[in-house]
């Protein structure tokens, strides 16, 4: 308790929520940058405050980036891409501040409840974690990218293709074993890869802000229709206990996935969000309504986006492996304290760690109240012209790319995604199967190969380890089944 | 052909096109596994987009020139070639009016009173308060 009564750590979550929120909602800014700008600051703090400025700024970017993907449909951080898909219809159909609340409202309580589950699970999890080896994360990998693939609005056969290029953009850069070149061309700035920050930024938000754009001319709207139908709107920004228990069950399960995806090392919020999306969609009376403004969508979204944030300290905390950039910034922050997290780490430092837990469950409330009184101003956003939103966004787009590695270059790969961002909107590929595969691949070319090293390249381990053999069959259930089932529905409709 | 069957195609051509390339821009067997398995599945399942048939498609003819769009792109590929050679302001100063322009803004002073303080609100925020020095 004296590590907790410390005004230091209170101001530094309530600080690093606050600028999370901000960073996280200027898309260009995501929570990637924010907190790699912010890591210094942290070295001046005892653990316990670094540790909470850097998870504060990661809970309130995550929230962050719902604002402008609900408002404008342009995600501040990827994994908010999956909120636009209700949240926007939802703002067009003036209920912004409803949908605004939605998701401030589902992303704490996830948050809180997956910081709980990280309270009293993190031991036991850690054992079942030292289970886990190269094969059965590759088999959870392609369970997961199976599960996002298939279930695509677009069908299971355009949504593996999705899944495939985004392997192959993957494969552009360093061998993950070998760290040779790959497909670079001969150029030194390919053989390094393309970070995930220009990618996103390409692929979201400048295709976006063009194809809006292009979408507004085509539809023959003038910019005095457009800003009328901006005004003319009546706000609906009310959120009654009665929708919050029609969101309820979402919410639960985003807790439940988010909090399992979080804890498996390098699989990301994206998924955690995606994943939850659609298990909220099939267990859904109206199915058909996700996509066109339901609550339900944007509270899974968001909730199983947060829900990992808590659990991501799992894999650093037992194994000393961090899960995702945020856990491996705070790897380096305890490292500089001269502590280092691995299997004894709970048993050496448990006072310490169980203060960080309950400072994390607190944050939450930070996020709520920041996040409330932020979306209202957010919300004004909504008055000021769509094209002087789009043109400031283009360009905080472009510097979000420099700062990432202060290299110029960078900038013409968020052009090029830019450009197979509306290849994709035309060609009718859906493009967050594409985004989590070329998060994913590396890692999923990394444990097989390891596999394939440790076990003299047999292939048929995959299907003798228990795990390993339960994901794979899972994965070619649940393909068969969704198959079977949309040639059925075809069928019925002819 | 529907958009999807474009698109199938353009997969395919895609997937054989790695596949050939692939030994040629990778140094060792054991790297170019990976991504040929991976255009090998490409080009079966672009085969599959271009012969199932898509849900609710119509006969459509997708328009894959468009001159907006290509001003778009070319207005973003300027902005950033102007970057590289200028730095981050200059090319702000001149690429936010004609994005603004091309967007279909007329108000001539409102474009100019945005760009200022856009530029100041960038000077602000990432120079002064973060500490990132753009070029």
């Amino acid at each position: 308790m004296n590590l907790l009564l410390q005004w230091e750590i209170l101001f530094a979550a309530a600080g690093g929520v606050m600028v999370g929120l901000v960073m996280g909602a200027v898309p260009g800014l995501s929570d990637i940058i924010a907190i790699c700008l912010m890591v210094p600051f942290t070295f001046y703090l005892n653990p316990v405050a670094g540790i909470a400025m850097i998870m504060g700024l990661s809970k309130g970017a995550n929230f962050g980036g719902a604002i402008p993907a609900i408002l404008f449909n342009i995600p501040g951080t990827p994994q908010a891409a999956i909120t636009a898909f209700d949240g926007y219809p939802l703002s067009k159909q003036g209920k912004a501040g409803k949908a605004l609340k939605t998701a401030l409202y589902a992303s704490c309580i996830a948050d809180g409840l997956s910081d709980c589950v990280l309270f009293f699970f993190a031991a036991p999890v850690a054992m079942a974690a030292i289970m886990i080896g190269p094969t059965e994360h590759a088999a959870v990998v392609i369970f997961a990218l199976t599960l996002i693939s298939i279930t695509s609005v677009s069908g299971p056969i355009i949504g593996i293709c999705s899944t495939l290029l985004g392997l192959l953009l993957s494969c552009i850069g360093a061998d993950p074993l070998t760290g040779a070149p790959r497909l670079a061309f001969g150029s030194a700035e390919l053989s390094a890869g393309v970070n995930i920050v220009p990618m996103a930024l390409g692929f979201f938000v400048v295709s976006e802000i063009i194809w809006q754009r292009c979408m507004d001319r085509r539809n023959g709207l003038s910019q005095k229709a457009i800003y009328t139908a901006q005004q003319q709107k009546d706000e609906d920004h009310s959120f009654t206990f009665a929708e919050f228990k029609q969101c309820a069950p979402a919410i639960a399960r985003g807790t439940l996935i988010g909090s399992a995806i979080g804890a498996l090392p390098g699989i990301g919020t994206t998924v955690g969000s995606y994943l939850t999306y659609v298990a909220t969609k099939r267990a859904s009376k109206h199915p058909e309504k996700f996509g066109e403004g339901a609550l339900e969508g944007i509270a899974a979204a968001e909730a199983g986006n947060n829900a990992c944030n808590g659990p991501n300290l799992i894999p650093l905390i037992t194994l000393g492996i961090p899960g995702n950039l945020a856990a491996a910034l705070i790897l380096g922050a305890f490292t500089m304290q001269g502590l280092t997290p691995g299997p004894m780490f709970m048993e050496q430092q448990a006072p310490l760690l169980y203060a960080i837990f309950i400072v994390l469950f607190f944050s939450n409330f930070f996020t709520l109240g920041f996040g409330a009184l932020f979306t209202k101003v957010m919300r004004k956003m909504v008055s000021v012209p769509k094209n002087y939103i789009y043109a400031a966004v283009l360009i905080f787009a472009l510097i979000g790319t420099y700062i990432v590695n202060n290299n110029t270059f960078d900038l013409f790969f968020t052009f090029g995604f830019s450009i197979l961002g509306v290849l994709c909107r035309k060609g009718g590929i859906p493009m967050i199967p594409l985004l989590i595969a070329y998060i994913l691949g590396p890692s999923l070319e990394l444990k097989i190969r390891q596999t394939m090293d440790l076990y003299a390249n047999d292939v048929t381990i995959f299907f003798t380890k228990p795990i390993s053999c339960t994901f794979l069959l899972l994965s070619l259930i649940i393909t068969v089944y969704i198959i079977y089932r949309r040639s059925f529905n075809v069928k019925s409709e002819n | 052909m529907t958009r999807y069957q474009i698109s199938g195609s353009m997969i395919a051509v895609l997937g054989l096109s790695v596949f050939f390339l692939a030994p040629y821009q990778v140094e060792s067997f054991e790297s170019s596994v990976f991504p040929r398995i991976i255009s090998i599945c490409l080009v079966l399942f672009g085969i599959l987009v271009i012969l199932a048939p898509a849900k609710g498609e119509k006969q459509n003819t997708v328009k894959l020139f468009d001159p907006m769009l290509s001003a778009y792109f070319i207005l973003v590929l300027t902005t950033i070639v102007l970057i590289r050679f200028s730095g981050f302001y200059p090319s702000i100063l001149l690429s936010m009016p004609c994005c603004l322009i091309l967007f279909g803004q007329k108000d001539y002073k409102k474009i100019i009173l945005f760009t200022l303080i856009t530029t100041g609100m960038v000077y602000l925020f990432i120079d002064v308060i973060l500490g990132s020095r753009l070029p």
